[in-house]
């Protein structure tokens, strides 16, 4: 047996390119079916998980799809938004609390998401360094942005002026990093997380700017009156927020109508959250309630009928599988054919060469099936990815 | 002595056919088998050896009849009495020499491989002058060197009988003369048998006896 | 006799540090309070006594005016609830980050009764309408009715936070309420004795206590360390003249030098303390008492 494995041993790290080769693609062919299975169930608990993890989502009337994967992903779908005003009838209703969400620009290619700090109590998010956000203006990145930008607390990013809604008025707003989370392995982790009022300033709805009161430089205040002062756009708008300029800042008109894109909700207990429900069932709420879970179990129901078809592709591949490495086998006896003989004239018997070669195809399906088992631990880092591209 | 009678011998699914009533090899003697291509000469080396058996007739290695035996007991005597040399050498280019050299005790379960055996390798390699390629690839080695560690391979189980299967076809005539007399001398010293297929009539002086084909078919 | 003398040690030792780490763990498990003024920390910790922590910040100045630094914002975050005064009042929460949901306005319940006031300038700049820096007035608790309100709103907020203790902080709310009603019971009195007089306060702080008591105000801006320029006084003579005014309110006791000229000129001095900061002494109810009691005693001079 040792003298068998020797040999095959010898001849396969002999030849060592075809060896690599048929390892490789041994590998692939078993990792594929077993690698693809685990990314959809890995992507189904993943995100199943994160769906049950939130208990409702409110928000306006229209595709609870957008919704859900807008409050959960924070892919900016073009949906309707919702007031200030719902947070705080919501919180008012005493069933529970609510956690605003508004998710409608980026920087430097990852989503900003206004939220209060009451998000990273109830996602269980804890800081790798630094604080929460303090101040509007400031940002707490995910691991993933921290990461893939290279940016630490003290840093700073500046919101994309494109956003996916065509707003005229979208202020570049370079934010300061306060802190940097943890790695959860969920969408946590590629967010840039401000406070609310942080989104209103990029959309222009707060803003800072020098004192007018007192500034007669008619290239800027074009006009004024006992009461009003009218100036030119040479007024500076500041594009930070910081302990000098903060004073300045401030927002225009009626908080309460102020936009978010939607509220996740978080029940007291399950009597609550159906007697909720049932307010916006009856209209008192013009808004939608949803439950995430329910919706992200149709979406993945309907994306998943094509785990069927994957079954089907996996047996078909299970089976191509084996008949090459007969075939191998079959070419490598025939190549061998003069090998085979000399090992007989010198008193080799046919079971001792079936052992042999039995041994170099189990060192090469044994390669493989490392090759396929490291493959499919690396799939595990994947499946966020997956999600965000394949899925959602 | 090697006995061969009323062989009859056909391969399966060929027209070659083998028929001859009588061919006796003696013991220590050096024979060299001529005659024309396709006329068998190969086939009667695997036939004294045990690898075919004849459809008729018997061969008989010292009174035992070789084609009477079981695979295993065949694949003993090939191992104990029988060392083979071919035209190619027959290398296993995956193999360094020594792994070559050493092949048929890392084949058989019936052979051990131990420091003696090792120390035997090297002792007939630097007999025939290729102690210093003990740890090299065949595909790096001369024609001559390579049908020398052939040679060794052959030799290392001390056998009674060696066929050899064109031994110099591959070599230049330098070479060539070095080969026959390498296993000329050995045959001697040991007092085996050596039965050698060739075409190579200037070879043909050193040899006891001459087994011609086309007379054995005349004969027969 | 050795076994049962080593139980009782180890149940005496047992039941000493059991002891400890419950008052180490009912402390560490008390909810706390965050408050933006001293009114609202003296309703949270009349109604919540014990049983809550309540945070209020030290703050050098007026907190309707506080900057927070980054920490103190984070003593506000980590709060289980966060007790606005509301009507503009805590301007620096439009500048922070605060979870939305354990923020309670207590003065929203009346909204409607928020006294609007104009604060500089309108203005409009680059593509956007024009807008105004309006404001509210917001020392509510100045009308005590507002300030029983705002206790209310206090109450339900600790009581959400407290479910078993309904009993002891109905008790503690109600002795608030009753005390607040005092408040406004001799507060009224002194409206009506008031009534038809013309008042000026040092600083326009005190929009709810002229509306819930039906005082006349006229305000100027000066204050009480500062002697106030010649132009000041001449338009305060002015005032004193046409509106015949007898009474000048002030937050603080003013300089020797004002009280003095004032006096001269027939205007007597009220200090009505707002009390939106913590006092260097008493309470609450005793500061808002003593502000009574000086008002009181300044009609019964005239």
């Amino acid at each position: 047996m040792r003298q068998s494995f020797y040999l095959a041993y010898k001849y396969i790290t002999f030849h060592k390119i075809r060896s690599i080769v048929l390892i490789f693609s041994i590998g692939i062919i078993i990792y594929l079916p077993n690698g693809l299975k685990k990314l959809i169930n890995e992507s189904e608990a993943q995100m199943l998980a994160r769906a049950k993890a939130t208990p409702l989502i409110i928000g306006a009337k229209g595709s609870s799809t957008d919704l859900v994967i807008n409050t959960l992903y924070f892919q900016q779908e073009k949906t309707e938004g919702i007031s200030m005003k719902t947070l705080n009838d919501v919180n008012a209703s005493e069933f529970g609390y609510a956690i605003p969400v508004l998710s409608m620009f980026t920087a430097r290619g990852f989503p900003i998401v206004g939220t209060d700090p009451d998000y990273f109590d109830f996602r269980n998010l804890s800081l790798a360094s630094g604080r929460l956000m303090s101040f509007v203006g400031e940002c707490v990145v995910g691991s993933a942005v921290a990461d893939k930008l290279n940016i630490g607390v003290g840093d700073s990013l500046v919101s994309s002026p494109e956003n996916f809604f065509d707003l005229a008025g979208v202020y570049p707003l370079k934010m300061n990093v306060a802190g940097v989370l943890d790695p959860t392995d969920s969408p946590d982790d590629q967010a840039i997380f401000v406070d609310i009022k942080t989104n209103w300033v990029i959309m222009g709805l707060g803003h800072g700017h020098e004192d007018l009161t007192n500034n007669y430089d008619p290239s800027i205040v074009l006009q004024r009156d006992s009461s009003t002062v009218k100036a030119g756009a040479k007024l500076y708008i500041y594009n930070t927020i910081n302990g000098e300029n903060m004073d300045s800042f401030h927002f225009h008109g009626d908080m309460n109508s102020y936009p978010l894109s939607s509220l996740i909700f978080i029940p007291k207990d399950h009597k609550s959250a159906t007697i909720f429900r049932g307010r916006f069932e009856s209209g008192e709420f013009t808004q939608q309630i949803i439950v995430p879970e329910y919706v992200v179990n149709n979406l993945l129901q309907s994306i998943f009928r094509i785990k069927q078809i994957f079954n089907t592709v996996f047996v078909l591949v299970g089976l191509a599988t084996m008949l090459i490495l007969a075939l191998i086998v079959t070419l490598s006896i025939r190549l061998r054919k003069d090998e085979i003989y000399t090992m007989f004239t010198i008193g080799s018997s046919r079971l001792k060469v079936f052992e042999i070669i039995s041994f170099e195809l189990i060192i090469l399906i044994g390669s493989s099936s490392i090759f396929a088992v490291l493959l499919y631990l690396l799939t595990g880092f994947f499946v966020e990815d997956f999600i965000q591209n394949f899925i959602i | 002595m090697i006995t061969l009678k009323n062989i009859s011998f056909q391969y399966q699914n060929s027209d070659f056919h083998l028929e001859f009533s009588e061919l006796a090899f003696q013991s220590g003697s050096k024979t060299a088998v001529i005659g024309p291509s396709g006329f068998g000469k190969t086939t009667l080396l695997n036939l004294i050896s045990g690898i075919y058996t004849p459809q008729k007739g018997s061969v008989a290695v010292n009174g035992k009849i070789v084609n009477r035996m079981s695979d295993s007991e065949r694949r003993t005597f090939r191992l104990t009495n029988i060392g083979f040399i071919f035209q190619d050498f027959k290398l296993l280019d995956y193999l360094r020499v020594v792994d070559n050299i050493l092949l048929s005790f890392r084949i058989n379960k019936a052979m051990t491989l131990n420091k003696s055996i090792r120390m035997r390798a090297e002792e007939i390699a630097s007999l025939l002058g290729i102690e210093d390629k003990l740890n090299k690839y065949p595909n790096k080695l001369s024609q001559g060197e390579r049908q020398r560690v052939a040679i060794c391979r052959a030799l290392l189980n001390d056998p009674s009988i060696i066929l050899a299967d064109e031994p110099t076809g591959n070599l230049d005539p330098e070479n060539k003369h070095k080969i026959m007399h390498i296993l000329f001398d050995y045959v001697k010293d040991r007092g085996s048998s050596l039965i050698t297929v060739t075409h190579d009539h200037e070879l043909l002086q050193g040899f006891d006896h001459i087994v011609d084909f086309k007379e054995l078919y005349t004969y027969s | 006799m050795t076994k049962s003398l080593a139980v009782f040690i180890f149940m005496l030792l047992f039941s000493c540090t059991s002891k400890k780490e419950n008052t180490a763990e009912s402390d560490a498990k008390k909810p706390v309070i965050a408050v933006v003024n001293y009114p609202l920390f003296y309703f949270a910790k009349t109604i919540g006594g014990d049983m809550v922590k309540v945070h209020f910040p030290t703050i050098d100045g007026d907190p309707a005016y506080w900057k927070p630094n980054a920490k103190q914002v984070n003593d506000f975050q980590n709060a289980d609830l966060i007790l606005a005064n509301g009507a503009g009042y805590e301007k620096w929460m439009e500048k922070v980050s605060l979870p939305s949901s354990k923020i309670v306005n207590t003065s929203i319940g009346f909204k409607d009764r928020w006294i609007e006031v104009n604060e500089g300038l309108a203005h409009s700049h680059g593509s956007e309408g024009k807008h105004v820096h309006q404001g509210t007035a917001f020392t509510t608790w100045l009308d005590f009715n507002m300030a029983a309100a705002q206790a209310t709103s206090n109450y339900k907020a600790i009581s959400g936070l407290l479910p078993g203790h309904s009993e002891e902080l109905n008790k503690n709310f109600e002795h608030l309420q009753k005390d607040l009603g005092d408040l406004n019971k001799k507060m009224k009195e002194i409206g009506k004795n008031l009534e038809g007089q013309h008042l000026i306060a040092s600083h326009p702080v005190y929009q709810y206590l002229e509306k819930g008591y039906g005082l006349k105000l006229t305000s100027v801006h000066w204050e009480p360390n500062e002697l106030p320029t010649d132009d000041m006084w001449k338009d305060l003579e002015k005032t004193i003249a046409e509106d015949k005014v007898g009474i000048m309110i002030w937050e603080d006791e003013p300089l020797g030098e004002i009280r003095s000229k004032l006096e001269k000129l027939n205007v007597l001095i009220s200090v009505f303390d707002p009390c939106a900061n913590k006092p260097e002494s008493g309470d609450f109810i005793e500061v808002m008492n003593a502000n009574i009691e000086r008002l009181a005693k300044l009609i019964n001079l005239q």
